[in-house]
């Protein structure tokens, strides 16, 4: 399996309603792409996301999402990625289950492997 | 006795909810607290992931600590996942259709759980010490239970392990009440039930 990577910018999805958003994250998940957002889920939008992945598992080509939140803090310069006008720090990593294993280890670095 | 001494020394009313991620020992930690309290059990327990995939509920628990008396209902909830592998439980010697029934009634659990979330008082977090504690579910659920104001207690289990990290769990979460047990052996249970008669003494 092949799979993408999209960074989706902040101006991709903050017009969109909390429904919207979801369902826009779910369209492109099931579509073996892996997002990371930069204007992440509140945890509300993360149990919601959840709840809306259940009713799409069907077993056998998709069987749900690996989602992670964190706080990029202060110093990490996501201007790289996103451009300079990036200030939101709390970014989501939403991506087909069996596309990655995320980790975070003791020292607080997210290693994440994409599986072939 | 007048009706207002009668309400005050009523025992409160709390439903007790456990949370947590796939096999962190939820219904083990409610089999202890039925057991010390209601010489009952909430539910089956299994090395199979997703062994509790409907709610279950033990009523009428008089619970007593530090004074506080409650009258508890043991809420066990699913494991919260954000996937579900009808695989998984194959490889626990499920059949193929039995894992496929399992995966069904394990999705229909979770939106559940997650549903019931508001009917809930007071929750148990747990958490499990031998695991790194960063899987994102347990966030998610701590980030809904702050936003709904209720109050938590973050439990690390099975601390009676080896290698078991209580440390680990105490930095991911500093800025939250934690307390260690072991729900197996009852290690650390005592300072739980100091806790949440703690907690419920301040709900409204």
């Amino acid at each position: 399996m092949r799979y993408r990577v999209d960074f989706i910018p902040f101006t991709e999805t903050h017009d969109l309603s909390s429904d919207e958003k979801i369902r826009y994250i779910l369209s492109k998940v099931m579509r073996n792409t892996i997002l990371i957002l930069e204007s992440g889920l509140t945890h509300s939008e993360e149990l919601d996301l959840i709840q809306k992945t259940m009713g799409k598992i069907d077993y056998k080509d998709f069987i749900g999402v690996k989602l992670f939140s964190f706080d990029a803090g202060d110093d990490f310069k996501w201007s790289k990625l996103f451009g300079k006008g990036s200030k939101n720090k709390v970014f989501t990593i939403v991506a087909p289950n069996e596309a990655v294993s995320v980790i975070k280890d003791k020292r607080g670095i997210l290693s994440i492997r994409i599986n072939s | 006795m007048s009706w207002r001494l009668w309400l005050k020394s009523k025992p409160k009313s709390v439903n007790l909810g456990f949370y947590g991620e796939v096999n962190a020992g939820k219904t083990t930690l409610a089999n202890k607290i039925g057991k010390d309290w209601a010489d009952q059990e909430v539910g089956v327990v299994s090395e199979i992931p997703h062994e509790t995939r409907s709610i279950q509920k033990l009523e009428k628990v008089n619970f007593a600590a530090n004074g506080t008396k409650l009258d508890l209902t043991l809420i066990d909830m699913p494991g919260i996942a954000s996937s579900v592998n009808p695989k998984d439980f194959m490889r626990h010697g499920l059949s193929a259709s039995e894992a496929m029934e399992r995966a069904k009634e394990a999705t229909r659990g979770i939106v559940e759980a997650i549903k019931y979330l508001e009917n809930v008082d007071v929750a148990l977090v747990i958490v499990d010490a031998t695991r790194t504690p960063f899987d994102q579910v347990n966030f998610t659920i701590l980030g809904n239970l702050e936003h709904q104001s209720k109050p938590f207690i973050i439990v690390p289990n099975k601390i009676d392990l080896p290698e078991a990290d209580i440390r680990l769990v105490r930095d991911a979460f500093s800025e939250y009440p934690i307390v260690p047990v072991s729900a197996i052996q009852g290690d650390g249970i005592e300072a739980l039930y100091d806790k949440i008669a703690e907690l419920a003494r301040k709900m409204r």
